[in-house]
């Protein structure tokens, strides 16, 4: 069994991220920390906001993802989406495909469909739906995130939030309306001075939350 | 007229959306009554901020100024449009759905309802239906270019790549110098595999915008991709087979072409800081 | 003069109310024709295989009247066309504009000459050549007056023409005060067949933005698309010889 946790700087940026374009179909990776096969994704690597199907700059992203992982010791081996339809929590056919490319490189990659429902302020669960893939198909964990201490989803993976703050700080983060210094690939290759590799404005703020 | 009025207006203008913003800026005109500054684009503003405070999900303040609205123009059509709206955001869909069939039976030519019935369509998941509206629409307003670009959205979202490059092509038909047109069609292109294509509409967006960044990441992958897949010959054809290379240019040219986006983007990535450039270099494998 | 500019400025505004709507298939119609022209305009900015499809499209498409609004019309003669309805309004509409020009000038012209031929309303401060006596003192048959002397009926047309501007003050830009666009609508009375809302056959423009498009040669604006790169970003020097292949 391996257990997934999700730090607060990896879920609150990736949160924050969708809440800047609530509009769009919004997507991006996690970074993961692996140790004793227990995988801790421990930042966000915010992607794009537009023409999410297209693959040319997911291509270029994601390499850049990847060889930046590796100087820090991480692995890409998360992948998160929105979908525009705000209600969806399937993981599209894009975001399969896309996904996909991920176990390519990395076979312990999960997918995550950002479920916008539960980010209602009384929301106590994680606004995270993921995806697992096996017998080549992505499956829904469910239940998953439903307690703190790992109870096991129904394939062999479980997926635990950090700790019970995680929730709190990003409520607060987004009533302060923290997203708008989140950027992501798709507004870096059009300033390159943005750093969406870092992003280190926000990273700060999520640390102090 | 205030500073806020006039960047009220910029946004309007410019059709962003920043709804954030404009309800920031709105609030203090609203309260103060200042509104009225805006003379007689004063309606405008008033819809714009009905909009965003939509987008944001502030239901009372949209509620108070779509009041604001009707006083003055009673049952007009683009009034009972934000009605429709507002019933769309406080979750009855099927209510909103029927004010824009009335308006429509009314007035088949209203562009405002028919674009509302199928945004509406499209947030409720039913991707076909917007299509088929969508297409239909098109038919009539053969020459609105900005619903041929929704309508290659729709597409993409159902995977339909050849359909959302028929789509984008009318786009650069009608706006032929918008680089950023271009680049949609190359990356269209790219995922479908129509590498030579990709190729130069990337070259396209480059010299419509100097230094452009994705443009040259895209020249970067499309030429370096053709030389390998050509390089390989048909040896390796179980990959390139569903790519087209036939017109992509000479393979002297491909590396110049590499060679040049190899440097102008160095020469981009020259003042970020250490960890973007080094990443990019490392991808350049420099 | 003024006053009466005024007066029909608003009584146009009262008259001509509305223009028809057009219904969704005369929309149809002109941006089918709107998209050939756009096709042909810039056709070189898509590939040969996607020019190719919309021409063959679009001529077919023209060649069938798919876009006309009456497809039972497409061989009908122009006359015929006339009988539609909607263009009987527009034609209507033309005239009555026209009329409400012609009205008041005829008016007050018989008012003025009635009352002021033969006047001389105002001396000039300053002499004028000879020439210009036809232009000052019509209406006056004296030859051998002084040209610094201006006729009432002259004073009126410089006044008409020379309002324009005052009008363009008062009642904004686009108004209907301005008598001089009444002088050219009664100019061209006699060519009806230019009149603005007369209705256009599509069919004919159909066809021959058919023909338009069948005759294109299509070469795609990116065939040398590398090269013209490389020689904006200063990696080659310009070269003239064709880079088709």
């Amino acid at each position: 069994m391996i257990e997934y946790t999700v730090s607060l700087q990896a879920y609150a940026k990736a949160i924050l991220h969708c809440a800047k374009y609530p509009w769009a179909t919004v997507h991006g990776l996690f970074l993961a920390e692996k140790k004793d096969g227990k995988i801790r994704f421990v930042d966000a690597l915010p992607l794009a906001h537009n023409w999410t199907s297209l693959t040319p700059m997911f291509d270029v992203a994601l390499q850049q993802a990847q060889l930046y992982a590796k100087t820090k010791g991480l692995a890409v081996c998360g992948y998160y989406v929105a979908n525009e339809d705000t209600g969806a929590t399937q993981l599209s056919a894009a975001g399969s495909l896309l996904a996909k490319t991920l176990i390519a490189v990395d076979d312990s990659t999960v997918a995550f469909v950002v479920d916008a429902k539960k980010l209602a302020p009384e929301s106590t669960r994680a606004a995270l739906v993921p995806y697992v893939y096996s017998e080549s198909q992505w499956k829904e964990q469910s239940g998953a995130f439903s307690d703190t201490k790992g109870s096991s989803g129904t394939k062999g993976a479980a997926f635990v939030l950090e700790n019970n703050r995680v929730l709190v700080a990003t409520r607060k983060l987004i009533d302060e309306r923290a997203e708008v210094g989140v950027h992501d690939f798709d507004e870096h290759v059009d300033d390159v001075s943005l750093d969406w590799l870092q992003n280190t404005t926000i990273s700060e703020r999520i640390k102090t939350a | 007229m205030s500073s806020s009025l006039k960047l009220l207006a910029e946004i309007r203008q410019s059709s962003e959306r920043r709804p954030f913003e404009v309800l920031k800026l709105s609030e203090p005109l609203l309260n103060k009554g200042s509104i009225s500054q805006a003379g007689d684009d004063v309606w405008l503003v008033y819809e714009q901020v009905f909009i965003a405070a939509i987008d944001e999900g502030e239901i009372d303040v949209a509620k108070a100024v779509l009041e604001i609205l009707h006083k003055r123009f009673g049952g007009s059509q683009r009034v009972k449009r934000l009605y429709g709206m507002i019933n769309e955001a406080v979750g009855y869909p099927d209510e909103a759905k029927k004010l824009y069939d009335e308006m429509l039976e009314k007035d088949a030519t209203n562009v405002l309802a028919s674009k509302r019935l199928i945004a509406l369509l499209k947030s409720q998941g039913q991707y076909s239906i917007a299509i088929q509206e969508l297409v239909s629409y098109l038919d009539t307003h053969g020459n609105d270019f900005e619903a041929w670009l929704e309508l290659a959205h729709l597409y993409l979202a159902n995977h339909l790549y050849a359909q959302a490059a028929f789509c984008l092509e009318e786009v650069i038909l009608q706006q032929p110098a918008n680089h950023y047109f271009h680049l949609c069609y190359a990356e269209v292109n790219y995922t479908m595999g129509c590498l030579d294509i990709a190729l130069k509409e990337y070259l396209r967006v480059v010299e419509l915008s100097t230094d452009n960044v994705r443009g040259f990441y895209g020249i970067k992958l499309a030429a370096d991709r053709i030389l390998d897949i050509t390089s390989h010959g048909a040896g390796k054809s179980r990959d390139s087979s569903h790519f087209k290379v036939e017109n992509a240019p000479q393979k002297a040219t491909l590396e110049r072409l590499s060679q040049l986006a190899t440097e102008r983007l160095v020469a981009i990535y020259s003042g970020t800081n250490d960890a973007t450039k080094k990443t990019v270099e490392a991808w350049l494998k420099l | 003069m003024v006053l009466v500019g005024v007066f029909r400025h608003q009584l146009t505004i009262l008259m001509t109310g509305q223009p028809p709507k057009p219904d969704v298939k005369d929309i149809r119609q002109g941006k089918a024709l709107l998209r050939g022209q756009t096709l042909a305009q810039n056709n070189s900015y898509i590939p040969t295989a996607a020019f190719i499809e919309r021409k063959k499209y679009l001529c077919q498409a023209y060649e069938d009247g798919t876009y006309l609004k009456d497809k039972a019309s497409k061989d009908k003669s122009p006359t015929d066309l006339m009988a539609d309805p909607k263009n009987m309004e527009v034609m209507m509409d033309g005239m009555k504009k026209q009329m409400m020009g012609i009205v008041p000038q005829t008016l007050i012209m018989g008012w003025i000459q009635f009352f002021f031929s033969g006047f001389i309303l105002i001396k000039l401060p300053f002499p004028l050549g000879l020439r210009f006596k036809q232009m000052l003192q019509s209406g006056i048959m004296t030859p051998n007056m002084d040209v610094k002397w201006v006729s009432s009926l002259s004073w009126y047309f410089i006044n008409l023409f020379g309002l324009r501007g005052v009008f363009a003050l008062i009642l904004g830009g686009e108004n209907s005060a301005d008598g001089t666009r009444d002088m050219t609508a009664m100019s061209t009375m006699g060519a009806m067949g230019q009149q603005p809302g007369q209705p256009q056959d599509f069919n004919k423009q159909f066809l021959s933005m058919k023909d338009n498009l069948s005759i294109i040669y299509h070469e795609w604006d990116l065939e040398n698309v590398e090269q013209r790169v490389l020689v904006k970003y200063g990696k080659q020097q310009r070269i003239f010889k064709s880079t088709r292949k």
